[in-house]
């Protein structure tokens, strides 16, 4: 291990991500529950965890908020320590730093981290409303933007800097479904064609469909602990030796240069700092590529390209699982799915599958390093965490 | 207009009256659009409102195809950052463009404005009328 423990993952769980008819948030919740809770070795949910923290967006699907008291609920601990925490799409990343920060101030040993959202029950011009809350409603969702819409600005800007082409976002679209390929957790588990990508219907000129992270519902959780008690749980376990956080100004309009993502810059710096490391040592990096475009500039942004060359990284194909630096082997949030609140949760969960080595056909080898990215809204928040092998 | 508080609910009452309006902040200068009633740079409260030209140019746009439920049935249609001339920037619907080779980043455009619609069914808030932009005539 490079860097000092913060705090410990012991077991991850996670549910298929997709389209889930009879479950709602608490359902889903509970299945990614009792997935780490039976992962992890003799952990008494009653004895040993002693908080629940759950990132979720929204409230408005289910017309249900409150939800650290359910969740706590309905894993069998009614008078525990629990709360929803809300960062828009990085709530379940929140909920993970607020439990390690819990836990190296000494208050808690062992927390539940969620994340959930149930999305599918709504109509996509709801769920395009509701997602436009993570934006500035008062000025861009009001005059017009949506969530694609906004992402679509960093497109134009960046390709038009940098000479980028469509293909190109494309590209990372044809990737991600690669790696999907091999995920059964993963919502779209087919592999596409360029073709097909470049094809599909305009969302918001230049994204196409394919661009655009799909509408999911989903959950993920993570047991974690403080380093001192991982070896009671698990032979296995991961340590997070580092984390950074960040906002932005809320509404892309506000913000310097429309093609980059300073506040994913400075989480990621704070993070390697905290870790002693830099951008190159990551075996696995596990991004935020709600859509196609953020993929690309978030590789400038964490350092694994430079500044106006991250469509460069993908072009030549140095993100794919088998290749220099994979990138969103899970198939990211493009192929994978994106249950907005779980989606931090569901990348600490790949990363935990590949530094334990449970991940199947898409196993990085050798992998002894990760690092997780997850974005609030258009890149208004940021959290990085860096994990190691034990 | 002097008294009218430094809010964003300010702000869309003077598009009402066909005004893009800003708050400036008398000790450091700050133009704020839309305002705010504590300068974020050297937090003083002493602001005045200045009224914007409307004209600037165009930082990016997209064209939005799958819109909210705010405004649909209006697609597909173009939404554009415009950096002001006077310095700040703001997005809004570009009127006119539906194909992204009818503009492009750089071209001039102006401010006009639309009443308020009608929200949809089970939406109260806001009852705001929008500022939009039109492509300038030259340059």
């Amino acid at each position: 291990m490079r860097g000092k423990p913060l705090a410990a993952i012991v077991s991850a769980g996670s549910t298929k991500f997709g389209k889930h008819e009879l479950k709602g948030a608490r359902e889903l919740f509970a299945e990614a529950f009792i997935e780490a809770v039976e992962s992890a070795r003799n952990i008494d949910p009653k004895r040993d965890i002693e908080a629940v923290i759950i990132g979720q967006m929204g409230s408005e699907y289910e017309f249900q908020a409150h939800s650290g008291s359910w969740a706590a609920e309905y894993a069998g601990l009614p008078y525990t320590h629990a709360a929803r925490v809300e960062s828009a799409c990085a709530s379940g990343s929140t909920a993970l730093r607020l439990a390690v920060s819990s836990i190296i101030a000494g208050i808690h040993d062992v927390v539940l981290v969620a994340g959930v959202e149930k999305m599918r029950n709504r109509s996509t011009s709801e769920v395009t409303l509701f997602l436009g809350e993570a934006g500035d409603f008062h000025m861009e969702i009001w005059n017009g933007l949506t969530f694609p819409g906004l992402f679509a600005l960093m497109a134009t800007a960046y390709m038009h800097k940098y000479g980028a082409k469509e293909e190109h976002l494309a590209m990372v679209a044809v990737k991600n479904h690669k790696h999907a390929s091999m995920n059964p957790k993963a919502q779209y588990p087919v592999e596409i064609t360029l073709d097909q990508a470049m094809s599909s219907r305009m969302v918001a000129w230049p994204l196409k469909l394919y661009d655009c992270s799909p509408i999911t519902d989903g959950a993920s959780t993570a047991i974690v602990t403080k380093p001192e008690l991982a070896k009671r749980f698990t032979d296995t376990p991961i340590y997070i030796t580092g984390m950074g956080h960040s906002t932005d100004y809320l509404g892309v309009y506000e913000r310097e240069d429309l093609a980059y993502l300073e506040g994913a810059h400075r989480a990621a710096g704070r993070a390697y700092k905290m870790a002693g490391i830099g951008p190159g040592d990551p075996d696995l990096v596990e991004l935020h590529d709600c859509f196609t475009i953020a993929e690309i500039i978030l590789y400038e942004a964490l350092g694994l390209a430079e500044r106006g060359k991250g469509y460069k990284l993908i072009e030549e194909g140095e993100t794919y699982y088998d290749a220099r630096i994979p990138v969103n082997v899970s198939g990211g949030l493009k192929a994978k799915g994106h249950p907005v609140g779980a989606t931090g949760v569901g990348q600490v969960y790949e990363i935990w599958l590949h530094l334990t080595d449970r991940a199947g056909k898409r196993q990085v080898k050798n992998a002894e390093m990760g690092l997780t990215h997850n974005m609030g809204g258009s890149g208004a928040s940021h959290n990085v965490f860096v994990f190691e092998r034990g | 207009m002097e008294d009218r508080e430094f809010t964003i609910e300010s702000f869309y009452k003077f598009v009402g009256e066909r005004k893009l309006m800003g708050a400036r902040c008398r000790k450091c200068g700050n133009l704020m659009v839309p305002p705010r009633p504590v300068c974020p740079k050297c937090y003083s409260r002493d602001m005045e409102w200045v009224e914007l030209s409307g004209k600037g140019i165009v930082e990016s746009f997209t064209i939005i195809h799958v819109p909210t439920v705010l405004l649909k049935g209006r697609e597909p249609y173009t939404v554009a950052v415009v950096k002001l001339d006077e310095g700040p920037r703001i997005p809004g619907i570009v009127v006119g463009v539906q194909d992204p080779n009818r503009i492009k980043i750089g071209d001039r455009v102006e401010v006009d404005f639309e009443e308020a619609g009608e929200l949809p069914p089970g939406i109260t808030w806001p009852t705001w009328p929008r500022y939009i932009f039109v492509r300038s005539s030259h340059g």
